[in-house]
C-alpha cells in the first residue's frame, strides 16, 4: 500500500464520512422557483440539473479521483432557507416511497459512449417520436427531462475541472501536476468516451457520486468493475502508460471514497470474478487489485463480493481466504453457480444472468437493468406464530422487562400438522399485507416519481422513453426478506416435541409463559434451548422443518406480482433488521429471551451451533437456495488459530464444500473473542476494527451495545 | 458389533492432520501428564462433571439421583462424587447443563456414521479421519474397527498416540492407519517418569520402528513452561525427530491454562494450574532452534 493511501485511510478515521444539505437545500430553492413548469419529470430533472451545477466541489488533499459531499457548513441565512424548505415547502412535493438507489447502472454505457453518445441516442429516440400521439408526446417530454439532467452532470464536472485548476495555482509543483490532470480528465469524462484507465475510474466514480447526490439517494453499487475496466487496464500496461501499482492505487482511491461519501452502518460495492454468458469463468489481474485493495482499506466499504466458481484460479480462492483469515471482513463468497441459475429461471438470457449484483448486502439485482426493491420488506418469521398463539409484539425501545397477558387464547390444533398449516395461513397474510404496501409503493411512485437523470443510465428506459419510475427498467422486482428462519424452525421443533410428541405444556400455557418472558420458568427455558436439536446441527429432524419452510416462502411469493407487473423474489437475510424486529418480539419457545435478536442470515441462530461450522454449513444447504434471489447469507465466525496457513486452507475448502453443495453466500469473521471485549472498553482505540453482520459490514465500536453483545455471542467455532 | 467409550466427537478438526478431519476422543489413558489438557479422557469410565455456575437451583438432581450423591443443604448443595456411580440420570434432567455425563459407549458402526457426515468436506480438503484421547490404543479391537470401517469409505485416517505400549499392538494398527501423530514430551527418562507416570523408552522406541516401516509421522511437543520450554530440550527433541526419515513435519504446542475449569467440573487436583501460555516470543524462538536441526517445524 502506498503512503498515499495510508493518508487517506487515516484521514477518514479521523473525520468519518461527511454528508452536506447542500444537495437538499439547491433541489428545494429550484423546486420552488419551477412552479411555472408544469411536466413534474422536467421539474424534477431541472432540480436534479440545480444540484449539480451548485454543489460545491471539493477536493482532498492526496485524491486521485474526486467528486465527494462538501464540509463546508451553511450559513445561517442557507439553513434558514432549507429549515423552510424541510418544515414547510416541501410538503407541496410528493414524498418518494419505496426503495431508492440499490442497484448499478450501465457502466459499461457510460465508458464506451459517454454522455455526448447518450444525448446522440435520445437524439435518435426523439427523431423516431411521433408527437400526435399523446403517449408519444409523454416520451417527448421524458427525453427532454433526460437531457437538463445530463446537462447538470457535464457542468459538475466541469465545475470540478475549473476546482483542480484553483487548486493546482496554490499547490507545490508534485500535487499541481496531480490537480491538472484531474481537471483534464474531469474535462474529457464522463462528457467523452474514456480513453484510459484513469479515466475510466474517475467517470464510473463522478456519476456514480452525482446519482448520489444530486437525487438525494445512497447506495449505488459498482457492478462488475474487474470486467468493464479491463479493457482500458490492458490498454494502459500495453501503452506502458500505467503499471500494476499505479492501478492499485486508484482502485484503492475509489474504494476510499465509498467510505468518504457512505454513511455508517449500511452496505455498498461491488462483486468480481465469475463467468461470463459461455460460462467462462472471467478472473483476471484486475479481480486480483481489486481484492487486494481489501487489505489497503481495511474498512467497511465497499463490500466486495467474489463469485465463486469451481474452476476459478487457484491464487484468487487462496487470496480470498487468506483476506479473510486475516479478519478482514470481505469479500463475501457468492455462489456463481446458483446464482446465475437463479437468474435464468427468473427468466433473464445467460449474457444477462451471469452480470448479477448484490444490490447492497446480498439481495441479487441484474445489472444495468434494474429498478428492483431488495428487502421489501422485511418479515419476522416469529410474527405469525405469535400472533396464532395470541402473544402481542413489544414496544419498541422498552426490552425485555415489559410483560403482558395474551390478546387472545390460541385455538386449539389437534396435531402439529395442523398447527404449522394455520402458520403458513398466517404468514401468507402477513406477506400479502407486505405486498399491497410496496405495490402501493410503486404506484405511488409511477405517478408521482421520476429520476430522469438515473432513466439514462438503466436500460431500457431511454429505449422504451419511459423513466425508470414508470417502468423503464427492463427488471422491476421486488425482494421482499424473511428474517428469523432459524428460530421460527427450532421453535416449531420444541412444539412439536413438548406439546404434542412429548406433551409437558399445553399451547396455551406455553403462550403464557412466552408473554411473560419465561417469569419464574427458567427451567422450561432451558428445556427448550437444551432439549431439542437446533437448526445448524445437521440434524434432519429440525433441518427439514427448514426445507419446508423456505418451500413455502418460495410459493408463496411465487403468487403475486409487482404493481410495475414484474415478479416477487423471496430472500432470507436481515441486514441489522435481526437486532430491530427481534427487540419488539416477545419470548419464544426456542429458548430465546424477549427483544432479544433473532438469528442473523439463514444459518444457525447464535450460539446454538454446537456441532462446529461444517454441521452448519451442511443444515444451511439443506434447502433449495436457487430461487431466493432476494439474498441469502450465511454467517461464520471463527476464533482466530495460530497457524494462519492451515487455517486459509481449511477455510478455502470449507467454503469450496459449500459451493459444491448449492449454499447461496456465506461470510466469514474471523476474530478474537478478546479484541471485542477489549473494543466494548476501550472503543476510541478499535475505531476500525470491522466485523461481518447481517450480509454486510460495520465498524464494531459504532454498533448498539446490545448488537455488540450479539456479534460476541455469535458462535465462535474453536479450532484448537 | 465392536464398542468402546468417547468423550467427543469434534468435527472442523483442522490442526490434527491433512484437510478438514473428526477427530474422536477416546476416554482412557495410559499416562498422567500433569498438565493434561483433556482430563475428562483420562479415566477409561464414565464420569459426572459438574458446571456450578450454569446451575439453576431447580433441585431436579435431587430427586432423581439414587445414590443421593446430591445433596441438598440449607446453605446450598453437596455432591458426593464417592457415591456417583455416573449413571446419568441427574444430567437428563439437567437441562441447564450444570450436570454433564463425559463418556459414552458407542459401537465403531455409531461412530463411523457420525464421522461420515462430514464426507462433503474430507473429499475438498483430502481430509478425514483422527483418532485421539486420551489413548485409542487402549481400546484397540474399536480404534482398529472405527479405522478399518473408515478407510472402506476412502477417508484418510490418523491416529494420534502416546505409543508407550508394546511394538506389537502399535504394528497391528498400521495396516488401517495412513499417518500416526506421536508426543515426544522429554527426552531424559527420569524426567519423563517425573512428568507423565511413565518411562519414554518404549515411546522412542516404537518411533525408531515407526522408521523403519516408513509411516508418515508428525512428532509433536506440548511446550510446557517449567517442564520441556528450554533450547536445549526442544533442540534434543529435533535432533531424535531429524533421525526419523519418515517424519512429516515436528509441531510444537503450546501449553494453554484453559484446562482448569474441566478439573473442577471432575473434582480433580490440577498441578499446571498456574502455569501460564508460553509467550510467542519464546515458541518462535524455540521453533527456530528446532529448525536448526534440519526439519520442517510448525508451531500453534
Amino acid at each position: 500500500m502506498t503512503e498515499r493511501i495510508e493518508r487517506l485511510r487515516a484521514a477518514f478515521l479521523e473525520q468519518g464520512s461527511v454528508h452536506s444539505s447542500e444537495p437538499e437545500l439547491l433541489w428545494g430553492r429550484s423546486w420552488l422557483a419551477t412552479t411555472r413548469e408544469p411536466w413534474p419529470l422536467v421539474r424534477r430533472a431541472q432540480a436534479t440539473a440545480a444540484v449539480l451545477t451548485g454543489l460545491t466541489p471539493e477536493i482532498g488533499d492526496d485524491e486521485l479521483l474526486v467528486g465527494k459531499f462538501p464540509s463546508r457548513k451553511l450559513t445561517d441565512a442557507e439553513q434558514e432557507e432549507l429549515t423552510h424548505w424541510q418544515k414547510d415547502a416541501s410538503r407541496a412535493a410528493s414524498p418518494v416511497l419505496g426503495q431508492r438507489a440499490h442497484m448499478a447502472i450501465d457502466y459499461e454505457l457510460l465508458l464506451r459512449h459517454g454522455l455526448v453518445g447518450i444525448r446522440e441516442r435520445i437524439a435518435v429516440f426523439r427523431s423516431r417520436l411521433n408527437l400526435t400521439v399523446p403517449s408519444e408526446l409523454e416520451k417527448d417530454a421524458f427525453y427532454r427531462a433526460c437531457l437538463i439532467a445530463l446537462d447538470g452532470l457535464s457542468t459538475f464536472s466541469e465545475r470540478y475541472a475549473v476546482h483542480a485548476e484553483e487548486l493546482a495555482a496554490r499547490a507545490d509543483s508534485r500535487r499541481a501536476m496531480e490537480l491538472y490532470e484531474i481537471a483534464n480528465i474531469c474535462r474529457r469524462v464522463p462528457e467523452h468516451p474514456a480513453t484510459s484507465f484513469y479515466e475510466a475510474m474517475q467517470a464510473i466514480h463522478l456519476v456514480t457520486f452525482a446519482l448520489c447526490a444530486s437525487q438525494m439517494m445512497l447506495l449505488f453499487q459498482l457492478g462488475r468493475p474487474d470486467r468493464y475496466l479491463l479493457p482500458y487496464y490492458e490498454r494502459d500496461l500495453k501503452n506502458g502508460t500505467i503499471d500494476e501499482a499505479g492501478a492499485q492505487e486508484l482502485i484503492d482511491c475509489l474504494c476510499m471514497l465509498f467510505n468518504v461519501y457512505t454513511p455508517r452502518s449500511l452496505a455498498v460495492g461491488f462483486m468480481v470474478g465469475g463467468r461470463d454468458g459461455s460460462g467462462k469463468d472471467i478472473c483476471n489481474d484486475l479481480t486480483r487489485l481489486f481484492l487486494r485493495s481489501i487489505r489497503h482499506t481495511r474498512l467497511a466499504y465497499p463490500g466486495i463480493g467474489l463469485c465463486w466458481t469451481p474452476e476459478m484460479p487457484e491464487d484468487i480462492k487462496q487470496l480470498a481466504s487468506e483476506l479473510l483469515s486475516e479478519g478482514l471482513s470481505h469479500p463475501a463468497i457468492f455462489n456463481d453457480e446458483v446464482i446465475t441459475q437463479g437468474m435464468l429461471e427468473a427468466g433473464l438470457p445467460p449474457a444477462e444472468a451471469c452480470l448479477y449484483q448484490h444490490s447492497t448486502c446480498v439481495e441479487m439485482t441484474p445489472v444495468a437493468s434494474s429498478n428492483v426493491y431488495v428487502a421489501s420488506p422485511y418479515i419476522n418469521l416469529l410474527e405469525p406464530l405469535h400472533d396464532l398463539l395470541g402473544i402481542a409484539p413489544l414496544a419498541r425501545g422498552a426490552g425485555a422487562a415489559q410483560t403482558q397477558g395474551l390478546t387472545s387464547q390460541p385455538a386449539d390444533y389437534p396435531d402439529f400438522e395442523s398447527l404449522l398449516a394455520a402458520y403458513e395461513a398466517q404468514l401468507s397474510e402477513l406477506l400479502l399485507h407486505g405486498v399491497i404496501g410496496e405495490n402501493t409503493n410503486q404506484m405511488t411512485r409511477y405517478y408521482h416519481g421520476g429520476w430522469p437523470l438515473l432513466s439514462c443510465f438503466v436500460n431500457d428506459c431511454l429505449a422504451r422513453g419511459l423513466d425508470i419510475d414508470r417502468g423503464g427498467a427492463r427488471h422491476n422486482w421486488i425482494e421482499p426478506s424473511f428474517v428469523g428462519l432459524a428460530n421460527l424452525v427450532d421453535t416449531l421443533a420444541v412444539i412439536r416435541k413438548f406439546v404434542y410428541d412429548e406433551p409437558r405444556i399445553s399451547l396455551s400455557e406455553l403462550a403464557e409463559v412466552l408473554a411473560s418472558n419465561y417469569a419464574g420458568r427458567e427451567d422450561l427455558r432451558l428445556m427448550f434451548l437444551n432439549q431439542v436439536p437446533k437448526y445448524g446441527n445437521d440434524d434432519d429432524s429440525v433441518d427439514q422443518l427448514a426445507v419446508r419452510v423456505t418451500e413455502r416462502i418460495r410459493a408463496e411469493c411465487a403468487r403475486y406480482r409487482t404493481f410495475l407487473g414484474d415478479d416477487y423474489h423471496p430472500g432470507l437475510f436481515c441486514w441489522i433488521m435481526h437486532e430491530r424486529l427481534g427487540e419488539v418480539t416477545a419470548a419464544s419457545a426456542d429458548g430465546r429471551l424477549a427483544a432479544q435478536a433473532l438469528g442473523d442470515g439463514s444459518g444457525p441462530a447464535q450460539g446454538r451451533e454446537r456441532l462446529g461450522p461444517t454441521a452448519a454449513v451442511l443444515s444451511s444447504t439443506k434447502w433449495d437456495h436457487t430461487p431466493m434471489l432476494g439474498g441469502i447469507a450465511v454467517n461464520l465466525k471463527f476464533a482466530r488459530t495460530g497457524q494462519r496457513d492451515t487455517f486459509a486452507q481449511s477455510l478455502c475448502n470449507l467454503v469450496d464444500t459449500f459451493i459444491q453443495r448449492g449454499g447461496f453466500e456465506i461470510q466469514v469473521n474471523v476474530v478474537d473473542k478478546e479484541v471485542l471485549l477489549a473494543a466494548q472498553s476501550h472503543p476510541e482505540q478499535y475505531r476500525d476494527l470491522v466485523v461481518r453482520i447481517g450480509g454486510y459490514s460495520d465498524y464494531f465500536v459504532g454498533l448498539s451495545p446490545r448488537m455488540q453483545e450479539e456479534i460476541i455471542l455469535r458462535t465462535e467455532h474453536e479450532s484448537l | 458389533m465392536v464398542n468402546g467409550i468417547v468423550t467427543n466427537i469434534q468435527r472442523f478438526s483442522i490442526h490434527d492432520g491433512p484437510g478438514i478431519r473428526t477427530t474422536v476422543f477416546f476416554k482412557g489413558c495410559n499416562l498422567r501428564c500433569f498438565w493434561c489438557h483433556n482430563p475428562e479422557t483420562l479415566e477409561p469410565k464414565r464420569q459426572l462433571q459438574i458446571f456450578p455456575n450454569r446451575c439453576i437451583g431447580c433441585g431436579a438432581c435431587f430427586e432423581r439421583c439414587p445414590n443421593a450423591a446430591h445433596e441438598q443443604l440449607l446453605d446450598g448443595r453437596a455432591y458426593h462424587r464417592e457415591r456417583c456411580e455416573a449413571c446419568g440420570r441427574c444430567a437428563e434432567t439437567c437441562y441447564a447443563e450444570a450436570l454433564v455425563i463425559a463418556g459414552e459407549v458407542k459401537t465403531a458402526q455409531e461412530v463411523v456414521d457420525e464421522v461420515l457426515r462430514d464426507k462433503p468436506f474430507y473429499e475438498t480438503s483430502q481430509g478425514g479421519i483422527t483418532l485421539s484421547g486420551g489413548e485409542p490404543l487402549l481400546q484397540f479391537d474399536f480404534a482398529h474397527e472405527i479405522l478399518r470401517l473408515s478407510r472402506e469409505q476412502g477417508l484418510h485416517t490418523a491416529i494420534e498416540t502416546a505409543l508407550h505400549f508394546p511394538w506389537a499392538r502399535v504394528e497391528a494398527i498400521l495396516d488401517v492407519t495412513d499417518l500416526v501423530m506421536a508426543d515426544v514430551k522429554l527426552m531424559d527418562d527420569a524426567r519423563h517418569r517425573e512428568c507423565t507416570g511413565v518411562s519414554n523408552e518404549r515411546i522412542l522406541a516404537n518411533l525408531r520402528s515407526l522408521a523403519a516401516q516408513g509411516k508418515p509421522l508428525i512428532i509433536r511437543t506440548p511446550l510446557v513452561p517449567g517442564v520441556n520450554d528450554t533450547p536445549e530440550e526442544i533442540s534434543a527433541i529435533a535432533h531424535f525427530a531429524a533421525e526419523l526419515p519418515n517424519l512429516l513435519y515436528y509441531e510444537l504446542l503450546a501449553f494453554h491454562p484453559m484446562a482448569s475449569g474441566k478439573y473442577d467440573s471432575l473434582g480433580m487436583d490440577y498441578r499446571a494450574r498456574e502455569i501460564k501460555r508460553p509467550a510467542k516470543e519464546l515458541m518462535d524462538e524455540l521453533t527456530e532452534i528446532a529448525a536448526q536441526a534440519g526439519i520442517q517445524v510448525k508451531h500453534s
